[in-house]
């Protein structure tokens, strides 16, 4: 079958300095992918460079099987079929809604393209607006006038560039189920951008990590969670502890929590030093258990505690509890580690 | 109860000072719209019989070639402005960022000042046609050539000195639209030119529209420069009929007309800008991308900016400097230090007041903010927009009553004459300066009085500052910049300001205006080169100062 989207290589550059080094992903039709990860890290350049905006310096991108950037090649932004919902939603303000959606609809006749309209929104739940003006409508409205605004020429893909950020932090995490249905709904195939994992996790199918430039991981967000590729991955995505370990045989990885069969991201030879990754829900408070550690600070998150606990070596690790388990900082608590995947990295030295 | 709680907010005494200063407020509103409330009570005054002969004559032209200008100098400052906005703000070509700010220059040049130097340039006498003749051997009658002492070179004077007024919030809105707008348009489907001309347009256009009625304003104003060229305006009428026909009452008719239109421009600037406010696009500026532009269209860009420019201001300029070091007779004596002296007087003294009296309007709105105080800055903040002619003639008719009314009392009663005493003198040309400009300072201050946020007051109170205090440490170093700015910016009007001086200034008492505009209508052009020359280059500095606040804004734009 062949791919919606194909990133091949690809590297964008601003004078000398490269911001997007060789990142490399696809996806099918109908996928939603997500482009993670801190701001400066090149994920908003690769989102404009697959829109058209910013030229290639090096690889290829090709939008249903159609060349449309290459270095010293750039297909204009309005020749590619691309769909994309900005940050401040970008709503013209002099067009009331109605004429907002249709805006892509150039060359439609009137009957087809106020059908379109009427029924996208429909779609959102905003038949009835059709005549107001964006600066009438609440935040949750304009962004959704947005995307259907982009989707109503039915693009190849849909480009989302941070379509949360300017609301409410109540409203973000519905509003993203809510697109995900939407999107889903329609077949739609779409690039997010955000620097929010939970928005993140509750949009897409596949999630690509980026770092200084770099694809870091491209996988589900589980995975990204529990079996990261690689420290910058482990440390941005979820909290967590390393803890040193040393590889024994078998593959096993010995800590002064116990041993366990280690998941290795590098090769590793027996003795080697090597760290590994504990998630807070990887450590089980248990007050009959044999380890006993010092709890060292606390932060009240409602429903649990997160503590830090001491280990005898100086290294922390964080536990989650519930909270009616009210323990003082200086006091200690019984853990034990319940891990599914003790992913362990070599020590860098 | 509420005495006593009243009390305990404000330290005695407050109340009582902050009343003063409220009717002081609204006393000082109240004798600068004196002007212009009389011209406008002239609309209800019986038509007398000059009236009459003038609406039969020479009204209908008035009317007609002060909308003919008007539609010319629309189209030129639309023209040039826009499409040098639309250049420097999104187009990337050599040499963007000195058309930038070079593009405000032409507005350091007064109208009736580039209409000089047009003329010595292009009628038959001027270097072009000479030229022209050498050439091609014709003679006179010969050829035809535009005549630039008409109608439409009117238009285009005015046009190549306002333009500046659409191009400067045109550029500002062009940047304030988020790029994203324009983005979507593309990813849309649309090209870069259906998308200029589908979206940054029509969301540029309130404030184009606001420029454009300043430009109008300004053109309603003028009066050097139509009179110059022999075009019969409002303006020109409003002289014609109180010298010519000396006939204030009939002159004051003409003025509350012009007034009206002007009030219509008004109305349509303050509107539209209200408007502007529900096509503000953003709060995330994303760095702005210009489009790149390849060698062809980088000329036409560069063409067109260039010639803005040039036919702007460095041609008049250039005349100018080439009249000053070559063919002016008048040398630099006595003579024209007492004009340079004259114009330093009169337009620091009017800075200087016009700073004080913004300084106290806008502290008494700040501190006592109740509806009337509120109204009387307004009011006293309306005079720009009315031309200089219309207010000469506000602060003319009650003057001369007054002097005559003291006059005849004294004659009466002690049997000597007062002569007169306001009427003619510095007074009243100050009081006219005032009316007209007050509005510039007044607006820089509230500016700057603006970023000082109250809850900056409330911080130092709350460290124990006192009053005093709060405004010698806070309030001074936070406004230097403003004061200084609203300083230069009145003076700089004031030594440009024509007919208005013209009018009300003491007998034989030249300021470098009145001398250039004097001698330009002996046609010695040549030799109004030295004070055009210093008017000009005293109105490069705020020029200078706005260009400066443009780079600025630039910076913080791709910080």
């Amino acid at each position: 079958m062949q791919k919606q989207l194909e990133v091949k290589h690809a590297s964008v550059s601003y004078g000398k300095q490269e911001v997007v080094c060789g990142v490399s992903f696809d996806l099918e039709q109908g996928d939603i992918g997500c482009l993670l990860g801190p701001s400066g890290c090149g994920k908003t350049s690769l989102l404009r460079a697959i829109a058209g905006f910013e030229p290639l310096t090096g690889g290829e991108i090709l939008l249903h099987g159609r060349s449309v950037s290459r270095p010293g090649a750039t297909l204009a932004p309005e020749k590619r079929r691309v769909g994309m919902v900005f940050q401040d939603f970008a709503l013209y303000p002099h067009l009331t809604v109605e004429r907002n959606v249709a805006f892509g609809l150039r060359g439609q006749r009137g009957k087809q393209r106020h059908g379109r309209v009427e029924e996208l929104l429909d779609l959102v739940g905003l038949a009835g607006l059709q005549k107001k003006y964006p600066h009438q409508l609440s935040g949750g409205q304009q962004q959704r006038v947005a995307l259907i605004r982009a989707m109503a020429p039915r693009p190849d893909i849909l480009l989302l560039d941070e379509p949360f950020s300017g609301l409410d932090v109540e409203l973000r995490e519905q509003l993203a189920r809510e697109v995900r249905e939407i999107l889903k709904r329609e077949s739609v195939t779409a690039i997010l951008v955000t620097h929010d994992q939970l928005e993140a996790f509750a949009l897409a199918d596949a999630i690509g990590v980026l770092g200084e430039g770099r694809l870091r991981q491209w996988d589900a967000g589980y995975d990204l969670y529990h079996t990261p590729q690689d420290r910058f991955v482990a440390d941005f995505i979820g909290q967590g502890a390393m803890i040193p370990g040393r590889v024994l045989a078998g593959g096993h990885v010995e800590t002064a929590l116990g041993s366990f069969k280690g998941l290795f991201v590098n090769a590793v030879s027996q003795g080697q030093a090597v760290e590994l990754l504990l998630r807070p829900d990887d450590v089980i408070h248990d007050d009959a258990s044999k380890f006993q550690l010092e709890v060292v600070d606390k932060v009240f998150q409602g429903a649990e505690y997160l503590y830090t606990l001491l280990l005898d070596d100086g290294s922390e690790i964080l536990c989650l509890v519930q909270s009616h388990h009210d323990h003082a900082i200086g006091e200690k608590i019984g853990v034990r580690l319940h891990i599914d995947h003790p992913v362990a990295y070599p020590l860098e030295t | 109860m509420q005495e006593a709680v009243e009390k305990t907010i404000s330290p005695s005494g407050i109340s009582l000072r902050v009343n003063a200063w409220s009717i002081s407020v609204v006393a000082i509103a109240l004798l600068l719209s004196v002007p212009v409330l009389l011209v406008l009570s002239y609309l209800f005054e019986p038509a007398g019989e000059v009236w009459r002969h003038l609406a039969d004559t020479v009204l209908q032209d008035y009317v007609t070639n002060s909308l003919l200008l008007m539609v010319g100098v629309a189209i030129g400052v639309l023209m040039l402005g826009v499409s040098t906005a639309w250049l420097t703000s999104m187009c990337q070509f050599p040499g963007r960022a000195l058309f930038e700010w070079a593009l405000l220059l032409p507005m350091a040049i007064p109208a009736y000042i580039i209409a000089y130097t047009y003329t010595g340039l292009f009628d038959f006498a001027g270097p072009v046609q000479t030229l022209l003749r050498d050439w091609t051997g014709w003679s006179y009658g010969d050829y035809w050539f535009p005549e630039i002492r008409s109608l439409e070179g009117a238009a285009l004077m005015l046009s190549l000195v306002l333009y500046p007024y659409v191009y400067l919030l045109t550029r500002a809105a062009f940047l304030s639209q988020s790029i994203c707008v324009l983005d979507v348009s593309r990813t849309l489907g649309n090209g870069p030119w259906r998308t200029f001309f589908s979206v940054a347009l029509p969301l540029a256009r309130p404030a184009i529209v606001a420029g454009l009625s300043l430009a109008l304003m300004e053109t309603l104003a003028d009066y050097g420069t139509v009179q110059y060229f022999g075009v019969s305006t409002f303006t020109t009428g409003i002289f014609r009929t109180w010298f010519g026909l000396n006939n204030a009452a009939a002159a004051a008719q003409l003025s509350a007309l012009l007034l009206l239109v002007v009030f219509a421009l008004i109305i349509i600037e303050k509107g539209s800008r209200r408007h502007a406010r529900y096509h503000h696009t953003t709060q995330r500026h994303q760095a702005l991308t210009r489009f790149q532009l390849n060698w062809k269209q980088s000329s036409m860009a560069f063409l067109i900016c260039m010639g803005a420019l040039f036919f702007g201001f460095l041609l008049p300029a250039g005349q100018l400097l080439w009249w000053a070091l070559t063919t002016a007779e008048e040398s630099l004596d006595g003579r024209f230090l007492s004009l340079i002296t004259h114009s330093l007087l009169l337009a620091g003294g009017a800075s200087l007041l016009a700073l004080l009296l913004a300084l106290f309007l806008s502290y008494g709105k700040r501190l006592h903010g109740s509806w009337p105080v509120q109204l009387s800055v307004r009011v006293a903040g309306m005079g720009y927009a009315i031309p200089g002619t219309v207010i000469a003639v506000g602060v003319m008719i009650p003057f001369a009553a007054f002097d005559n009314a003291l006059d005849g009392w004294v004659r009466e009663r002690f049997g000597w004459s007062t002569g007169l005493l306001f009427s003619g003198t510095l007074v009243a040309l100050l009081l006219a300066y005032l009316v007209r400009f007050l509005a510039v300072s007044l607006q820089t201050v509230e500016a700057g009085l603006g970023k000082i946020r109250p809850t900056m007051d409330e911080v130092a109170r709350s460290m124990g500052t006192g009053s005093g205090k709060i405004v010698s440490r806070v309030h001074i170093s936070m406004l230097k910049g403003s004061l200084m700015t609203a300083l230069l910016l009145v003076f700089v009007d004031v030594l440009k300001e024509l007919p208005a001086t013209l009018i009300l200034r003491p007998f034989n008492y030249n300021t470098l205006a009145v001398r250039a505009y004097e001698l330009a209508s002996d046609e010695r052009l040549a030799d109004a080169s030295y004070a055009a020359l210093t008017i000009v280059l005293v109105g490069i500095l705020p020029v200078v100062l706005l260009s400066r606040s443009i780079t600025r804004s630039r910076h913080a734009e791709t910080a």
